[in-house]
């Protein structure tokens, strides 16, 4: 096998993950049947008023599989050289290590220069760029293919490893893991190929880009997302399997498929299974079997690599054996001698493995030839506990097969119905499953199931961070059960994804991540899009809940209800809020956008007479951009005082004037009688007066 | 303000004439006649005569207010007074007031009259009847117009109260009359 794999080409043919191309590990030019159409090339794009990215020399040689690198000049200091990694839109970015990593000249590490968010023409969208100084030596292993670097056994520590420590010692000091660490990602920082240091690991979640041989067993059995956040130990396990790879000088493992790779880590250990056929260097078998130990607890550390780099001698690797059955257990042609790859094929032939995981057959492995009862009490358990719950979730074969496979390997990513993470890897997990596949359904099924909950369960060594991320995971399960904007797994993607730009329809090709930049984005957005769309669709509530750190509830209440006047009175809340608390300058797109959709909101107001002021006053504030300003005109609390208070002094004259009305109609016979009654009294008067003039003309003529 | 009547006055109202009081009453009128008689038979004898439509009115309006029978007395008198002016001024004797009351002419001026107040009372309420109707359409155009102009500021909506007032109607109305059934 290894003999075989000797006389392979040298290079990374393992895939890249999933369909992001892999510039990497795409084979040479000439290879190449139809060549990919050129991507249009704009005027260069000039970063923070400094750093020009020429779009129109691209350096293929400096790509990672997941971004473009492009020249780029300091007009500060134009001898310097750097280049730009352009990010692939739709994958968080690891900005809090850019964040630490800007500006810093750390041993070991490419000094990132700069990182900003651009416009990218080639991509038609606005992209993030990281900026780093360009390695004049190229790629370590590129050198070593060319014969141009030649190292032997002594001096390989010093040049090579130390250097490659130091890189990872660097990021531990910042408790930040690289996660990128494999041969293709080390580089000479000089022309005279003395300086080592390691790639950038921040355009990409952590280790998304890693091919699978790099990772340790457990981070390699997830999805690309969801490899995980890790730590230093994953770090050091990537280190050893990269410098097997530079001692050679060439992949010994190309005519080896991921999958054989993994399996023989599993049966025989990573040491054994990496290293056991390889002619090594025997000083350099010692710290390669504590870097790829797979017990994490045994792996070595920054201490014992830094230890045996100065010559002292290291205590002695203790080698757990692996559990392995007397018997095979025969399952879709394969024979499993350990539970670890028989968990593996069963997640991933699931039909298969649903009818397996009931069978007797299975038991019987574990108890007798595993010699391992509790695991198998452990099955029988969860098959009981399923029986029990046979009209629930927890009751589903898809479900019981996730919980019986974590049985069968505790440390092994959850893997429920094809989508498999590790637990602190959750959110990029998501992220790609739900941007690059359109599923959202298994990501909310493993929130709202608790999934994660039976994995942390079955560990039985606690790790840091445990505490922490289960409490995350019940909050995004709280955050999933509202169906509210503001909530949901909209609300999740950016809550556990902080660097993911805004997926809005809107503003999606305007690589949103911060907050500050949303109302901007949105208003420029109003030039373009049908207006009579709201601007707050869920994508914009939930970026606002995640990343806004005032309290917005009542206004996403206002959001969530169900009558579009209250509706768009709590958008346009919101939208004033942010405007007001960020200081924003003025937003007339925006206000022009909002102000047309207005009309609920206006409606509110009982006098027409105040509507129409309002919808004569909105063009003028529409002109200052003042969204707060609209806001306040809207739903000012004198003004809408006043309306109810007229309103209901309307009511009241309206109610009085139709009982008036109805007194006057209803009566019918009633007031006829009245009248009646009025007129022979006016007859009655009449005639009396009539009598007394008579009378007093009468005596008056008699008397005179 | 209109007060209601204490329960006591109107049970006195209401109560029925005890029979002393109405002899008494009787025995009050038949002393003053007498005294009248007396005093001045002329005149008795011709307003007795004369006003012999009046009380037929009195009789007839079985109304409270015995409007017919003021309107008929006003205009009868009116018609009697220049012959008891003559009687009180001229010859007050028993000869010329019944020299008057069998002159077809002079009893045509006195009945005439009284007839005129009875067409008076004919006549009059149907014109006030149509005048008062007049005036209350006037008044619910008016209103209407006033309910034209609150809907047109205020919207439908303020006939809400209006509404529900309407609906408690109806919705009490089966109530009640399944509660008769």
């Amino acid at each position: 096998m290894a003999e075989a794999a000797l006389l392979e080409e040298p290079g990374e043919a393992i895939p890249p993950p999933e369909a992001v191309p892999s510039p990497e590990a795409a084979p040479p030019p000439e290879a190449a049947a139809p060549a990919p159409p050129p991507q249009p090339a704009g005027p260069p794009v000039i970063v923070r008023d400094r750093y020009v990215v020429e779009t129109g020399t691209p350096i293929p040689d400096l790509d990672t599989p997941s971004a473009k690198a492009y020249a780029v000049e300091d007009r500060k200091d134009l001898g310097r050289k750097l280049f730009g990694l352009v990010c692939t839109p739709g994958l968080p970015t690891r900005t809090d290590v850019m964040g630490v990593l800007r500006g810093e000249e750390l041993p070991g590490v490419m000094p990132l220069v700069e990182w900003d968010i651009l416009d990218w023409v080639p991509l038609g969208q606005r992209s993030m760029i990281v900026i780093y100084d360009r390695p004049r030596g190229g790629r370590l292993l590129a050198a070593i293919e060319a014969g141009k670097f030649k190292f032997n056994e002594y001096e390989f520590p010093r040049r090579v490893i130390e250097p490659l420590v130091n890189g990872i010692k660097s990021m531990s000091q910042f408790d930040m893991p690289h996660r990128s660490i494999r041969p293709r990602n080390v580089f000479f920082m000089d022309e005279e190929l003395q300086t080592v240091a390691i790639g950038d690991c921040t355009t990409v979640p952590p280790g998304f880009d890693q091919p699978p041989l790099f990772e340790p067993i457990d981070r390699a059995m997830a999805q690309p997302g969801g490899r995980g956040y890790g730590g230093l130990a994953d770090d050091i396990y990537a280190l050893g399997v990269t410098l097997v790879v530079l001692i050679l000088g060439y992949n010994p493992y190309t005519r080896m498929s991921e999958d054989d790779i993994l399996k023989a880590k599993m049966e025989q250990g990573s040491y054994a299974a990496l290293c056991g056929n390889l002619r090594l260097p025997i000083p350099m078998l010692e710290p390669l079997r504590g870097m790829l130990n797979d017990v994490i607890e045994d792996r070595w550390g920054l201490d014992e690599l830094e230890g045996w780099l100065a010559g002292r001698k290291q205590p002695s690797i203790r080698q757990t054996p692996i559990p392995r059955s007397e018997f095979p257990f025969e399952f879709e042609g394969r024979n499993h001698v350990t539970p670890r790859t028989l968990a593996r094929d069963m997640a991933r032939h699931r039909e298969k493995g649903i009818e397996i995981m009931r069978d007797e057959s299975l038991l019987t492995w574990l108890s007798r030839g595993l010699d391992q009862v509790a695991k198998a009490d452990g099955v029988r358990a969860a098959l009981d506990l399923a029986a029990l719950h046979r009209d629930e979730p927890q009751g589903t074969d898809e479900y019981l097969l996730a919980k019986i496979c974590m049985i069968l390997d505790p440390r092994a990513p959850i893997r429920y119905k094809g989508f498999s993470f590790m637990p602190d890897g959750f959110g990029p997990a998501m992220a790609t499953e739900i941007l690059r596949r359109g599923d959202v359904q298994v990501p909310m099924e493993v929130l709202s199931y608790e999934i994660p909950a039976i994995w942390y369960a079955m560990q039985t060594t606690v790790f840091p961070g445990a505490s922490v991320q289960q409490r995350e995971y019940l909050q995004m399960k709280g955050f999933l059960n509202i169906r509210d904007p503001g909530y949901g797994w909209e609300r999740c993607l950016y809550e556990i994804n902080s660097t993911l730009p805004c997926q809005s329809e809107h503003i999606v090709k305007d690589y949103v991540i911060d907050i500050e930049n949303l109302l901007q984005a949105l208003d420029a957005a109003a030039n373009h899009v049908d207006t009579k769309l709201t601007p707050m669709d869920r994508h914009v509530a939930a970026f606002i809940a995640a990343n806004f750190d005032e309290d917005i509830h009542p206004h996403l209440k206002a959001l969530a209800a169900p009558t579009p006047e209250t509706s768009t009175i709590g958008m346009l809340s919101l939208l004033a809020f942010l405007q007001w608390k960020l200081r924003l300058n003025a937003l007339f797109g925006l206000s022009s956008w909002v102000g047309g959709l207005l009309g609920p909101a206006i409606n509110t107001y009982h006098s027409r007479s105040k509507r129409r002021d309002i919808e004569k006053e909105i063009p003028r504030l529409v002109r200052k951009g003042s969204l707060p300003e609209l806001f306040d005109m809207i739903d000012n609390a004198d003004n809408r005082k006043a309306d109810h208070e007229g309103f209901a002094l309307a009511c009241a004259q309206f109610a009085a004037a139709e009982k008036e009305i109805r007194d006057i109609e209803g009566s019918g016979t009633e007031r006829q009688t009245k009248a009646e009654v009025s007129g022979q009294q006016t007859a009655a008067v009449m005639s009396i007066v009539m009598a007394m003039i008579v009378i007093s003309v009468l005596l008056i003529a008699r008397m005179f | 303000m209109a007060r209601l009547p204490a329960p006591a006055a109107n049970a006195q109202a209401n109560a029925p004439t005890p029979p002393g009081s109405a002899m008494r009453k009787a025995v009050w009128i038949l002393l003053c006649l007498v005294a009248l008689l007396v005093i001045s038979l002329p005149t008795v004898l011709l307003l007795l005569f004369g006003m012999l439509p009046t009380i037929v009115a009195w009789v007839v309006d079985r109304s409270q207010q015995k409007y017919a029978t003021f309107c008929v007395c006003g205009m009868n008198f009116s018609g009697v007074f220049p012959f008891l002016s003559d009687i009180w001024f001229k010859d007050h004797s028993t000869d010329a007031a019944v020299r008057i009351m069998t002159n077809v002419f002079d009893l045509m001026v006195i009945y005439g009259a009284a007839a005129f107040g009875w067409m008076m009372f004919i006549a009059v309420p149907p014109v006030i009847t149509q005048f008062i109707s007049a005036m209350l359409q006037k008044r619910v155009a008016t209103l209407r117009e006033q309910q034209q102009k609150i809907v047109e500021e205020w919207g439908e909506g303020v006939s809400m109260l209006v509404d529900a007032q309407q609906q408690a109607v109806q919705q009490a109305q089966p109530q009640k009359g399944r509660g008769r059934r």
